[in-house]
């Protein structure tokens, strides 16, 4: 029991990260109809910001080393940035374009930051302790709780929480959510399209910030690819949450990191290393019985 | 100087033709009605007024400036609005949130307060349901929440297509009935589309019937009136009887009036 309990704690902020994730892909989704793979190399350069530009192999503190009110905004800054810069320099250029022709500028964009990285801070992978108190484990009767996965539930709730207040409580929010339903409806009544988009771009780099940090405390090491397999995991849960929904992603999140956690706990370890093949097989699973989705979009309909 | 001139604009989907060289002026105050069949290109003509579609050729005035390829929220800030055929609800946003939503470009709270109350007053079905999902609304509901949204964006020129679409003829009659009201206490300039002419017929000022791309008849709703001109456009009989002969007058001179 204490076992499972344990197991489920893991599934939890495993989960929380890919609903962050998933939520910052599914909310460009919604808007433009871009299915942003490059999400994933967002979250890798929050991290590498976090050190000093260099090619060696040791890395050397820079923003990391900041005060915490300090260094979470310088880092959820750059992030932004960056994704404003990608929208107008790739996407943008794209704003008619279909979603599989948006999907492979994103692949371009994705290649582009990841030997941007390799250029900057070399291929070698490096080890990062940020944080290094959060990894400390908490003891609540028998069961002993890394911190860190306390921390990760706790932000992904607060974002979430946040998200959401802010698309059901701001101007802002509420010219999202229609752009997001009919694009050009919003348009004819006055909505600045690029403006929302822009903002949908700055919303997802602070979720990709968010990860970036969080996944870099638990696992210590820095590569050019650590943003990937996210990306590709949150993209999965989107589309079992239902694209274009919201509450689908983070169901579609938790869903995933679930799925994974608890197959890596209870497979029999000669078939652990098929872990994701049989994560994958119950995505489609579920497909077959829900093709729309966990709890799909109201309303999904190619923008015109 | 019109409120709005439409000059020889030209449309194609692809290989489709859908306008070919429409002429249009409406003048401030009016109430102008398009006419014709499904694929005559009456949405077309106002998409392409509104910003959403774009004419390979021609130009289009507002207000004596040129709007042609302006992005749509652009047009809408000059005071253009849009009521598309579908009507097009926002329907996982309360109603409350589709009224405002057309009042977010503008910055006079008072104002917003004030307009949003006196529409509420017209449609008083929507005032029960300001809180519930609009998708939740009936046919009629959505077409008044569509035309009471339109009309939080303050416009000087309306643009309603086809507000009869799909509901029953009581319905409509109430959706005519505030637009004429809205027209008589707002001041507006409205264009509309519709399918038939006899509902048209009573309250225009000036009808056009669109066949295939052109404006094959134009006169005000008192020459066209006994609709056997209407009848002959409509359905193309080029060379037709001899009523037809007195519109075509018309349609030349109001061109000449825009030119």
């Amino acid at each position: 029991m204490i076992g499972f309990i344990q197991n489920l704690i893991d599934a939890l902020s495993l989960g929380g990260l890919y609903a962050l994730t998933a939520l910052g892909i599914g909310l460009l989704f919604g808007i433009l109809r871009l299915i942003n793979l490059a999400h994933g190399d967002l979250i890798s350069v929050a991290a590498y910001a976090l050190i000093v530009p260099s090619v060696d192999v040791t890395a050397r503190m820079f923003i990391g080393d900041f005060n915490i009110l300090f260094l979470l905004p310088s880092i959820a800054v750059i992030v932004i940035v960056l994704a404003l810069v990608t929208d107008f320099a790739a996407f943008r250029p794209l704003r008619k374009a279909t979603t599989p022709t948006l999907m492979i500028a994103s692949f371009a964009v994705s290649y582009i930051i990841q030997n941007g990285i390799l250029m900057i801070y070399g291929s070698r992978p490096k080890a990062i302790n940020l944080w290094g108190a959060a990894n400390q484990q908490i003891q609540v009767g028998d069961l002993r709780v890394p911190l860190l996965q306390v921390i990760t539930v706790a932000v992904t709730l607060a974002l979430m929480v946040g998200l959401s207040l802010f698309l059901s409580r701001t101007r802002y929010g509420v010219q999202m959510r229609a752009a997001a339903e009919d694009f050009r409806m919003a348009q004819y009544l006055g909505v600045k399209g690029n403006f929302v988009i822009g903002i949908a771009f700055a919303i997802s780099g602070i979720l990709a910030a968010a990860v970036g940090l969080l996944y870099v405390t638990q696992s210590g090491s820095l590569s050019h690819t650590m943003g990937v397999p996210l990306a590709l995991f949150a993209f999965v849960a989107v589309v079992v949450g239902g694209m274009g929904s919201l509450p689908g992603a983070v169901a579609g999140g938790f869903a995933i990191g679930f799925i994974v956690t608890m197959l890596q706990a209870y497979l029999p370890p000669d078939l652990r290393v098929f872990r994701d093949a049989f994560a994958f097989a119950i995505v489609i699973l579920v497909l077959l019985f829900r093709p729309q989705g966990l709890i799909p979009a109201r309303n999904v309909v190619e923008r015109v | 100087m019109a409120l709005l001139e439409i000059e020889d604009i030209h449309v194609r989907y692809g290989d489709m033709v859908a306008l070919r060289g429409l002429d249009l002026t409406v003048e401030e105050g009016e109430v102008v009605c398009i006419i014709g069949p499904n694929g005559a290109g009456k949405s077309t003509t106002l998409a392409a007024v509104a910003g959403g579609v774009r004419p390979y050729k021609g130009e289009v005035r507002y207000d004596g400036k040129p709007i042609l390829g302006m992005p749509p929220d652009r047009i809408a800030a000059l005071g253009v609005s849009l009521v598309p055929e579908g009507r097009h609800i926002f329907g996982s946003l309360t109603v409350a949130e589709n009224l405002v939503l057309g009042a977010y470009m503008r910055s006079d709270r008072a104002e917003i307060a004030r307009d949003r109350e006196r529409i509420l007053a017209l449609l008083p079905r929507l005032a029960e349901r300001i809180d519930f999902p609009a998708g939740r609304l009936s046919g009629g509901e959505q077409q008044m929440l569509a035309v009471a949204r339109a009309v939080m964006t303050r416009p000087r020129l309306l643009l309603v297509d086809e507000p009869s679409l799909g509901l029953a003829p009581r319905i409509v009659d109430q959706i005519y009935e505030i637009l004429l009201e809205l027209r008589k206490t707002e001041g507006l300039t409205l264009v509309i589309n519709e399918q038939s002419s006899n509902r048209v017929l009573k309250f225009a000022d000036r009808v056009n019937v669109l066949r295939a791309g052109e404006i094959r008849l134009a006169g005000t709703a008192a020459e066209l009136a006994d609709g056997e001109a209407i009848r002959h456009a409509y359905f193309g009989f080029e060379k037709a009887a001899p009523a037809a002969a007195a519109p075509i007058q018309t349609q030349a001179q109001s061109q000449g009036g825009a030119a």
